[in-house]
C-alpha cells in the first residue's frame, strides 16, 4: 500500500511513519516503565491493606478497604519523626563532607600528576573490593577507640569517606579536557582556582549523581546503624522500620506503609538533582 | 617522602594490633564502680518482643531489691546475636543478657551458675529436663525464662461443616494424613487444605526427633520417614507445595486466618497471633488446639522445644546482683509475669500452670495441653555446635526432596554425609 | 641536561605539595576509617579468631580449608556466573536507556524515575511482585510460554536449574536505573561543541554515538564496569528475599557465605579469608578491564 511510486503520497507516508514510530516508542517507553514500578505500586497498594489482604494470588492491586490507618500507626507507634531527622541529619553531613573531600581529592587524581598517585589510586579503589561483612568488626573497635559508638558521627564519618566519590568524581573529571585547565594556568589560577571556577562547574551532573547515591546510601543504609546505633533516640529509620519485624511475626502492612513514608525524601532528592542534568555544559571553549 | 609514607603506615598497623589486642579491657575498668553494698547498675540485653514483660517483672524485683537497677537494650531480632557479639567483644559490657546458649556458648564469657544456684539454694525443680538441656560440659552456662513449643491448631468450623470428628489428642502421623486428605476439598482458587505445614525444616523432620534420634546422629535413617511423610502429604494434594509456598510468600498466620485451612502445626507463640487477630476482628471461626500427631509407638503430646535463656557475663563486676536478678527472671516469681503474659516458661509449678491458663476466659479451650507436654531439645546443646550449619543442610537437601529433584533416600543420604563433612569433622570434638 | 631535571623536579615537589594538600580531608579518613579496617581484616584472615579471647594466628589454614570446602566452592561458581549473566546485560541496558532518556522526549523526567524506582522500592515488595510474576504455575511469564506452545515451562525460582538466572534477572531489573543515572550524568557531561563539530563533518547519529559520545565516555564506562563487578559480587539481599539461597545451594553466592560465616557463625577468620579470596577474584576482572580498555584507547 504504502510503495506506490507518488512523490506526494511518499511524502505523506513519510510523516505519518515519523508518527507512527514515535507512538511505537512511546509505547514502548510506557511500558517499559510499568515494569518498572510495579513493584512500587505493589508497597504502596500494600501499604494501605490489612494485613491479612497482603499476600495471595492473584494479586489484588487496590485494597478492599483502604487502612489509612497504617500510617497513623507507623508514626505513632514508633517515634517515627525522630527517626526521619535523625536520618536526615546522617544523609546531609556525610553526602556534604563526602561531596567536599572526594571532589577535591577525585581532581588531585585525575588532573595533578606526581609519581606515587596511581599507586595511592589504586589502594581506594581496591580497597571497595572488600565486602563490608568483615571491615565491620575493626572499623568498629577504631570508632569505639576514638569514643564514637553509639553517635551519629560514626555514620556520618562512615559516609563521607566511602572511596565510591573519590573514584567518581576522578572519573568524570577524566574527560574534562586538560587545555582548559593549561590555559588557566597561564592565565595564573591557581589549582584551587582552577578546581573552584572551572572544574565544579563543569561537574554539576557528577555532583548531582554523587548527591543522589551518597544519600540514597545513607538513607537506606540498614548494617551500620544496626552496628553503631544503640540508644533509642538515635536510631534512623531503616533501624526503627526492624521493630516491625519480631521473632514469629512481621507485621507487613505496617512495614510497607513504613516503607513508603521512608522513600519520598530519596525521591525528592532524585528529582531535585535531576534538575542538575541539564547540558549546562553546553561550551567548554575547546575542541577534543 | 615514600619513607616518611611507609613509616606513616607502619605505626598506622601497630595501631590496629594495639586496638584488636587492647580494647577487651578498657571497659571493663570503666564499668567497675561501687560494690554491691551500694546502688547497682546493671545492663542488660533482651529480645524486642520480650522487653515489656521483663520490664513488668522488673519492676517486681526492684520493689524486693532497691539497690539494683537494671537498664534493658533491645535489637531487632534478626540482627539480636550480631549485635550483641560485636558490642561484648569490643568491651562493651552486659551483665546479664537473653538468648540460646548455643549462639553464644563459644565466647567463653558465659559465667558458670553452679556455683550461685547452690548457694542461694535456688529450686531448680520447675525447669524440669530443660534444666540439663542448658549445661555444657557439666556447666550450667544459663537458665530458661521461656521455650517455645509445637502444637496444631485447628479451625473447628471447617470440621463442624465437614461433618469430621475433630482432631484427637493421640493421633500417629499416618493418621494424620488420612484426616488431612478427609479435610481436603475444592480446586485451585478455593481450595481448602487439610493442612498447613510451615515451609522450615524442623516442620519435616520433627517426628523423628520426637521419636528420640536427633539431627546430628551418624545413622539419620529414621528421618527417612519423617521426610516421606511430609513428601506424601504433599502429594496428596492435602498440604501447600513447598514451591507454592516459597512463590506466594506464604506464612503459617496469614494462611490460618484465612480460614481455609483446617490444621495449622506451628509453635505455641501462635495463640497469641490468633487472640490478636480476633481482637482486631480479623477472623471468625472458632479454633482450638491439640497436640501434633506423633510417631506410632511414641507416647501422646511428645513435643519439641526450644528454650530461651539468661545468661551471665562471666566479666561482670556486679556477679552477685547479677545473679539476684537471673535468679529472678528465670525462677518462679518471673516465671509468673511471663505466665500470664501468655509466654511457656522455663520453670513451671502447679502456681505458673495456673498464671499461664488464666481465668479460661480466652481461647483456646485446651491450652493446657501446652503445660502437659513431653519435649525433645529442638536440637542438641554439645559445646561448639553450630546449630545453623546443620540447620542449613537439612534445609538446603530438604529443599530438593520436596521439589522431587532428588528421592528421599538420596536426600537422607546426602544429609548424612553432610553433616559428618561439614559438621562433625570441624566441631565435634 | 642538569637544569630541566631540576626544574622538573621542583615540578614535582610542587605538584605533590598541591595534591597533598587537596587529599589531606579524605586521605586521614580514608586511612582510618578504611584502610586499617581493610589491613586488619587481612590479618584477621590469618587467625581462628571468634571475636573473643586470644587471637590465634593459624597461618595459610582458612585458605588451605577454603579449597576444600564444598560450600565454598558451589558459592564461588555461582558468584561468577551471576556475574556474566548479569552484568553485561546490565551496563548494555543501561546504556540503552540513558540514550533513549537523554533527551528529545516529552516527560523525560517521569520516565527517568520510573526506571530509577526499583532502586528505592523495598526489597520485600520487590521479591513478593517478582515471585508472582516467576510463579510457575499461575504466573504470567509461564503463562506466556505456554499459550506459545511450550509444554514444559522452567520452575524459574523454585528450580535448580533456573533459580540463578531468574534472580539475575531481577538484580538486572533493580539495578539498570542506577547505571543509567551514571550513564545520564556522563552523557551531559560531554561538551556539545564535539557534536557541533561532528555535525560540520556531517556525520550520523551512529557514527556521532561511536566518535563522539564513546569515547568521552570511556572513564565513565571504565568506573560503571568496576563498580558493576563490585556490586554484582557483593549481591546479598535479592537472594536473602527471593530464594534465601535455594532451592539447594543453587543460589549460594560468596557474600551469603560471608555473611553468614561472620555473622551466624561468628568465624571471623574463615569470613575475611572468603573475602580475600573474592577480593582477588574482583582484582583479577579488574585488571582484565583495565587491560581491555587500554588496548580500546589504542
Amino acid at each position: 500500500m504504502i510503495t506506490t511510486g507518488e512523490g506526494r503520497m511518499q511524502e505523506r507516508n513519510h510523516s505519518s511513519m515519523k508518527i507512527v514510530r514515535k507512538i511505537i516508542r512511546y509505547v514502548v517507553i510506557i511500558l517499559i516503565s510499568l515494569v518498572m514500578i510495579l513493584p512500587f505500586l505493589w508497597m504502596i497498594s500494600s501499604s494501605l491493606k490489612a494485613e491479612s489482604e497482603i499476600f495471595g494470588f492473584p494479586i489484588k492491586w487496590i485494597p478492599e478497604m483502604f487502612h489509612w490507618s497504617n500510617y497513623k500507626e507507623v508514626w505513632t507507634k514508633i517515634p517515627f519523626h525522630l527517626y526521619y531527622l535523625n536520618t536526615l541529619k546522617i544523609a546531609v553531613s556525610a553526602t556534604v563532607l563526602l561531596v567536599i573531600t572526594s571532589s577535591l581529592a577525585g581532581y588531585v587524581f585525575a588532573k595533578v600528576k606526581f609519581p606515587e598517585r596511581d599507586k595511592l589510586f589504586f589502594l581506594y579503589i581496591a580497597t571497595m573490593m572488600i565486602p563490608y561483612q568483615v571491615m565491620m568488626i575493626p572499623q568498629f573497635m577504631i570508632m569505639k577507640q576514638i569514643g564514637l559508638v553509639d553517635s551519629h558521627w560514626s555514620l556520618i564519618l562512615l559516609g563521607a569517606f566511602n572511596p565510591f566519590g573519590v573514584f567518581l568524581f576522578r572519573q568524570f573529571f577524566l574527560s574534562i579536557p586538560d587545555e582548559l585547565l593549561e590555559a588557566a594556568r597561564i592565565d595564573g589560577l591557581t589549582e584551587f582556582g582552577i578546581y573552584r571556577k572551572i572544574i565544579l562547574p563543569l561537574s554539576k551532573p557528577a555532583i548531582a549523581t554523587l548527591v543522589i547515591f551518597s544519600f540514597m546510601h545513607a538513607w537506606n543504609d540498614f548494617l551500620g546503624p544496626l552496628i553503631y546505633l544503640t540508644s533509642d533516640n538515635l536510631y534512623t529509620i531503616q533501624l526503627g522500620m526492624q521493630f516491625f519485624i519480631t521473632e514469629y511475626n512481621t507485621e507487613y502492612a505496617l512495614l510497607m506503609a513504613a516503607a513508603v513514608s521512608a522513600v519520598v525524601p530519596t525521591i525528592i532528592v532524585y528529582f531535585l538533582a535531576q534538575d542538575q542534568f541539564v547540558e549546562g555544559v553546553a561550551n567548554t571553549g575547546v575542541k577534543g | 617522602m615514600r619513607k616518611k609514607c611507609w613509616s606513616l603506615v607502619m605505626s598506622l598497623l601497630i595501631l590496629v594490633g594495639l586496638v584488636l589486642t587492647g580494647c577487651g579491657d578498657s571497659e571493663e575498668k570503666n564499668t567497675a564502680k561501687g560494690d554491691s553494698s551500694s546502688e547497682v547498675n546493671l545492663k542488660m540485653a533482651v529480645f524486642p518482643a520480650d522487653e515489656e514483660t521483663f520490664k513488668k517483672a522488673y519492676e517486681e524485683f526492684h520493689k524486693e531489691n532497691p539497690n539494683i537497677n537494671i537498664e534493658f537494650e533491645s535489637f531487632p531480632q534478626k540482627q539480636y546475636y550480631e549485635k550483641i557479639r560485636i558490642q561484648l567483644s569490643s568491651g562493651i559490657g552486659y551483665d546479664l543478657f537473653a538468648g540460646q546458649i548455643d549462639t553464644m556458648v563459644d565466647t567463653g564469657i558465659l559465667a558458670p551458675l553452679d556455683e550461685h544456684i547452690k548457694e542461694s539454694d535456688m529450686d531448680v525443680s520447675g525447669f524440669g529436663n530443660m534444666y540439663d538441656a542448658m549445661k555444657v560440659e557439666d556447666e550450667v552456662l544459663g537458665l530458661p525464662y521461656r521455650k517455645s513449643n509445637w502444637m496444631m491448631y485447628y479451625n473447628k468450623d471447617l470440621f463442624d461443616e465437614k461433618g469430621v470428628e475433630y482432631p484427637s489428642d493421640d493421633m500417629t502421623w499416618a493418621e494424620f494424613r488420612e484426616l488431612s486428605e478427609k479435610m481436603t476439598s475444592g480446586k485451585a482458587g478455593n481450595k481448602t487444605y487439610g493442612a498447613y505445614i510451615q515451609q522450615w525444616p524442623q516442620t519435616w523432620y520433627m517426628s523423628a526427633v520426637q521419636d528420640g534420634a536427633s539431627i546430628i546422629d551418624k545413622d539419620l535413617s529414621p528421618f527417612k520417614d519423617a521426610l516421606q511423610n511430609r513428601v506424601d502429604l504433599e502429594k496428596d494434594g492435602s498440604i501447600m507445595s513447598w514451591s507454592e509456598q516459597i512463590t506466594t510468600g506464604a506464612h503459617y498466620n496469614a494462611a490460618f486466618q484465612k480460614g481455609n485451612v483446617a490444621m495449622n502445626i506451628i509453635g505455641d507463640w501462635h495463640v497469641a497471633q490468633l487472640r490478636q487477630a480476633e481482637a482486631d476482628g480479623d477472623i471468625s471461626f472458632d479454633w482450638d488446639v491439640v497436640p501434633i500427631p506423633h510417631p506410632e509407638g511414641v507416647q501422646k503430646n511428645t513435643t519439641l522445644a526450644l528454650p530461651v535463656g539468661l545468661m551471665m557475663n562471666k566479666n561482670t563486676k556486679h556477679e552477685e546482683a547479677a545473679f539476684k536478678a537471673l535468679k529472678f527472671f528465670t525462677g518462679k516469681e518471673g516465671a509468673k509475669t511471663f505466665a500470664s503474659e501468655g509466654y511457656i516458661t522455663g520453670y513451671v509449678d502447679d502456681e505458673i500452670k495456673e498464671a499461664y491458663l488464666g481465668d479460661g476466659s480466652q481461647k483456646p479451650e485446651n491450652l493446657h495441653y501446652f503445660l502437659e507436654t513431653k519435649e525433645y531439645p529442638e536440637y542438641p546443646m554439645l559445646p561448639g555446635v553450630k546449630n545453623i550449619v546443620v540447620q542449613q543442610i537439612y534445609k538446603q537437601e530438604g529443599e530438593l526432596a520436596l521439589l522431587g529433584e532428588q528421592t528421599v533416600e538420596e536426600t537422607i543420604k546426602k544429609i548424612e554425609e553432610r553433616v559428618q563433612s561439614e559438621w562433625a569433622s570441624k566441631y565435634e570434638e | 641536561m642538569g637544569a630541566p631535571k631540576k626544574k622538573k623536579s621542583n615540578f614535582t615537589r610542587k605538584n605533590r605539595l598541591v595534591a597533598y594538600a587537596f587529599l589531606l580531608p579524605n586521605i586521614i579518613g580514608f586511612l582510618v576509617f578504611i584502610f586499617i579496617p581493610v589491613i586488619a581484616s587481612f590479618l584477621m584472615s590469618f587467625t581462628s579468631w571468634n571475636g573473643f579471647g586470644q587471637i590465634e594466628f593459624i597461618g595459610f589454614e582458612n585458605y588451605v580449608n577454603l579449597i576444600h570446602d564444598p560450600n565454598f566452592r558451589i558459592s564461588f561458581i555461582n558468584s561468577i556466573l551471576f556475574l556474566l549473566i548479569s552484568v553485561p546485560i546490565t551496563l548494555f541496558l543501561s546504556m540503552v536507556a540513558a540514550v533513549a532518556l537523554n533527551k528529545g522526549i516529552r516527560f523525560v523526567k517521569v520516565f527517568r524515575t520510573a526506571v530509577f524506582l526499583p532502586y528505592v522500592t523495598a526489597t520485600v515488595a520487590v521479591a513478593a511482585v517478582w515471585q508472582l510474576v516467576f510463579n510457575p504455575t499461575m504466573g504470567p511469564i509461564n503463562g506466556f510460554l505456554s499459550s506459545i506452545g511450550i509444554d514444559n515451562p522452567p520452575g524459574w525460582l523454585t528450580s535448580p536449574e533456573w533459580a540463578l538466572f531468574s534472580v539475575s534477572i531481577v538484580y538486572i531489573w533493580h539495578s539498570v536505573g542506577y547505571y543509567m543515572v551514571l550513564y545520564l550524568a556522563g552523557l551531559q557531561s560531554i561538551p556539545k561543541n564535539l557534536y557541533e563539530a561532528a555535525d560540520i563533518d556531517g556525520a550520523g547519529p551512529i557514527s556521532k554515538f561511536f566518535n563522539v559520545t564513546i569515547p568521552m565516555m570511556s572513564p565513565i564506562i571504565f568506573f560503571t564496569t568496576i563498580i558493576g563487578v563490585i556490586n554484582s559480587f557483593k549481591v546479598f539481599d535479592f537472594i536473602f528475599v527471593l530464594t534465601d539461597g535455594g532451592p539447594g545451594r543453587s543460589t549460594h553466592v560468596l557474600v551469603y557465605d560471608i555473611y553468614n560465616t561472620a555473622f551466624k557463625q561468628f568465624e571471623y577468620g574463615y569470613a575475611s579469608a572468603m573475602a580475600y579470596v573474592l577480593f582477588l577474584l574482583i582484582l583479577i576482572f579488574t585488571f582484565l578491564q583495565y587491560q581491555g580498555q587500554k588496548k580500546w584507547n589504542n
